[in-house]
């Protein structure tokens, strides 16, 4: 109460002076009227005239019901002004009372309503202030209901916007943070390998080249030879996924328009899975991005072939993949959605974690998601499965909006991040 | 002290003395009353009565009956000057209902009219007492039918839009809506009040 104390009273000096000022004014205005109107010259003048009537009436006798009709009109004018005359003060003091109590009232409502205002707006910066201290201790995804449109609403909208990125710089972190985690253990397991894979190629090499001097008697053990070279291929290939997913390089970032991206990958692909019709429905205006071409393409190919698989696993020869983009406040966003079986339910929560995968054992590392996402959060983005029903799977890739500062992706030097 | 009363003597204009109390009598169980005649002398009634307006005397009479309850009584004469035929209307009302009219075609004849007039005041049944009694003179300078139709008139004169084409606009009907109440603000404080105003004790004795 006391924050308010200083506006009331400034409120209520102002409205005491303009009620008196107004009331000094408006008295005089409205005693000038009336006596303007009820000007004793006036009278007089309206009784000249009746008296003139009886004598046109008298001269001109014929025409005395004309002369009497007018006579009885200024009669009736003059007896009607003769009552206000009589009521002068009584009208005077009404009218001056209703202005002022008209006056009155709308001060004193425009007075309350300012102080109601006050109040409000009070307690508002006071949310805010509380929300400012929860920001700053940390919390995200704050949510203060204000939809104000004045500086109060649209301070409360700039802290719910930083909480969000918080949020969302929060989660990519604690993603990029688990995924270097991963990267390093791969890293080690790649480099455990190669050694002995190494050293039993060599061993296996040397052991072929005795066998191809010796006579048809080593047929079976050549055999076998190919068995252990088939299988230390199969080990290779794997450790090579280990390695570029540990070894995954820094995206070279240039200024990219996501819907000709998009819209290259379907002309380009189109035919790479017999299975699959690639569809692209562009935004039509999305502002740049700053991304590798190279390495989105190599994330929308993993998708892809993601897709193709389940289609297979699902006993389908023919699908859809729909390509389609947008933009949410500063990032832009591309979808990527099949009409296959979908994601089963206990795969969601755990879908881009390295080693998970719905394939065979000897058919995937299952790191494509995992190298997907790394990319996307490499890009100040990120890549996520979105809910949808039972048909298909849609993944968004969301990447930052480039500032003005940039040039085509036809240009040039690498564009910088927001 | 005498200073003072012989120069406020001199100072109070004449209007201030009152008129001589009328005269009250009980006859036939009911107090009649006899107008005083230098009430129509006065200047200001005398102004008042050739206004055309109808100015109206009301009587009132407060006392007490035979058995000592109070008792009111009334009555009521009202004079219109016609300035063109010049002529005066005269119409007494008194508390039994009975209602004389008159047409006189001078001031004289008024006087006498006036002078000859006996109002019955009180009404049959309420047996008056003889005694002190008071009598309240009030004169209005215009009937209640003058009265109203001077509101009309100024409520219609007040009007800004009387004879304008009205249009359809929500805000103009809100302020013709605001402007009628503010019309009849004003209109209602046209009200009657007495230019003059007698009262005198009276002894009422029987006839």
């Amino acid at each position: 109460m006391s924050r308010l104390r200083a506006p009331l009273v400034a409120a209520l000096v102002m409205t005491a002076l303009a009620v008196l000022l107004f009331d000094t004014f408006q008295r005089q205005m409205s005693g000038a009227w009336f006596a303007f109107a009820l000007h004793p010259e006036a009278l007089a003048l309206l009784e000249q005239s009746m008296d003139d009537q009886k004598i046109l009436a008298e001269t001109r006798p014929e025409e005395e019901a004309a002369y009497r009709r007018h006579f009885e009109e200024i009669q009736t004018l003059l007896q009607r002004l003769r009552v206000l005359e009589h009521n002068r003060d009584a009208l005077s003091r009404r009218y001056e009372a209703v202005l002022l109590g008209l006056f009155l009232s709308t001060i004193t409502l425009t007075v309350g309503f300012l102080v109601l205002r006050q109040r409000r707006d009070e307690r508002r910066l006071e949310r805010l202030g509380l929300a400012l201290g929860d920001l700053a201790a940390g919390q995200s995804d704050l949510v203060l209901g204000e939809r104000g449109r004045d500086a109060i609403g649209r301070i409360a909208r700039m802290v719910e916007e930083t909480s969000r990125r918080m949020a969302r710089d929060r989660r990519r972190l604690r993603s990029l943070e688990n995924l270097s985690a991963w990267q390093e253990a791969a890293r080690r397991h790649a480099h455990e390998m190669k050694t002995p894979l190494t050293g039993a190629r060599l061993e296996l090499e040397r052991l072929q080249g005795l066998l191809r001097r010796c006579d048809e008697k080593g047929e079976p053990a050549r055999q076998a030879v190919d068995g252990v070279r088939h299988e230390l291929e199969r080990l290779g290939r794997f450790t090579r996924e280990f390695t570029s997913f540990a070894r995954l390089p820094r995206p070279s970032l240039r200024s990219v328009d996501v819907d000709r991206l998009a819209a290259d990958f379907v002309g380009t692909f189109e035919g790479a899975w017999p299975q699959l019709d690639l569809e692209h429905r562009p935004h039509g205006e999305l502002p740049p991005v700053a991304a590798d071409r190279d390495m989105l393409r190599q994330v929308l190919v993993n998708l892809c072939d993601n897709s193709a698989h389940a289609l297979d696993g699902a006993g389908r020869d023919r699908g859809r993949v729909t390509l389609r983009s947008g933009v949410a406040g500063d990032q832009v966003w591309l979808e990527v959605a099949d009409d296959g079986p979908g994601v089963a339910t206990d795969l969601r929560p755990r879908l881009f974690e390295p080693y998970v995968t719905t394939r065979g054992i000897g058919e995937g590392m299952g790191l494509g998601l995992s190298i997907c996402r790394k990319i996307l959060l490499d890009h100040g983005g990120d890549l996520e499965l979105r809910p949808a029903g039972d048909e298909g799977a849609v993944f968004r890739l969301t990447l930052p909006i480039l500032t003005t500062e940039t040039t085509t992706e036809t240009g040039a030097a690498p564009a910088t991040l927001r | 002290m005498t200073l003072i009363a012989l120069v406020s003597t001199l100072l109070a204009p004449a209007a201030f003395a009152d008129p001589p109390a009328p005269r009250v009598v009980r006859q036939d169980g009911a107090l009649r009353v006899e107008l005083p005649p230098p009430v129509l002398g006065d200047e200001e009634i005398k102004g008042q009565l050739s206004s055309g307006l109808t100015t109206t005397f009301v009587f009132r009479l407060t006392g007490r009956t035979t058995s000592g309850a109070a008792l009111q009584g009334a009555a009521r004469v009202e004079v219109r000057y016609e300035p063109w035929d010049e002529v005066y209307f005269l119409q007494a009302l008194g508390r039994d209902g009975r209602e004389t009219k008159q047409t006189l075609d001078s001031k004289a004849a008024l006087a006498e009219a006036w002078r000859s007039l006996e109002l019955v005041a009180t009404a049959t049944g309420a047996e008056p007492a003889a005694g002190r009694w008071r009598v309240d003179l009030d004169v209005i300078p215009f009937s209640r039918g003058e009265q109203r139709d001077t509101q009309r008139w100024f409520s219609e004169s007040m009007d800004s839009d009387a004879g304008a084409e009205q249009t359809a606009r929500a805000s103009e009907d809100r302020s013709q809506a605001l402007e009628e109440v503010f019309n009849l603000l004003l209109a209602t404080s046209i009200g009657r009040r007495a230019i003059l105003s007698y009262s005198w004790q009276v002894e009422v004795m029987s006839r």
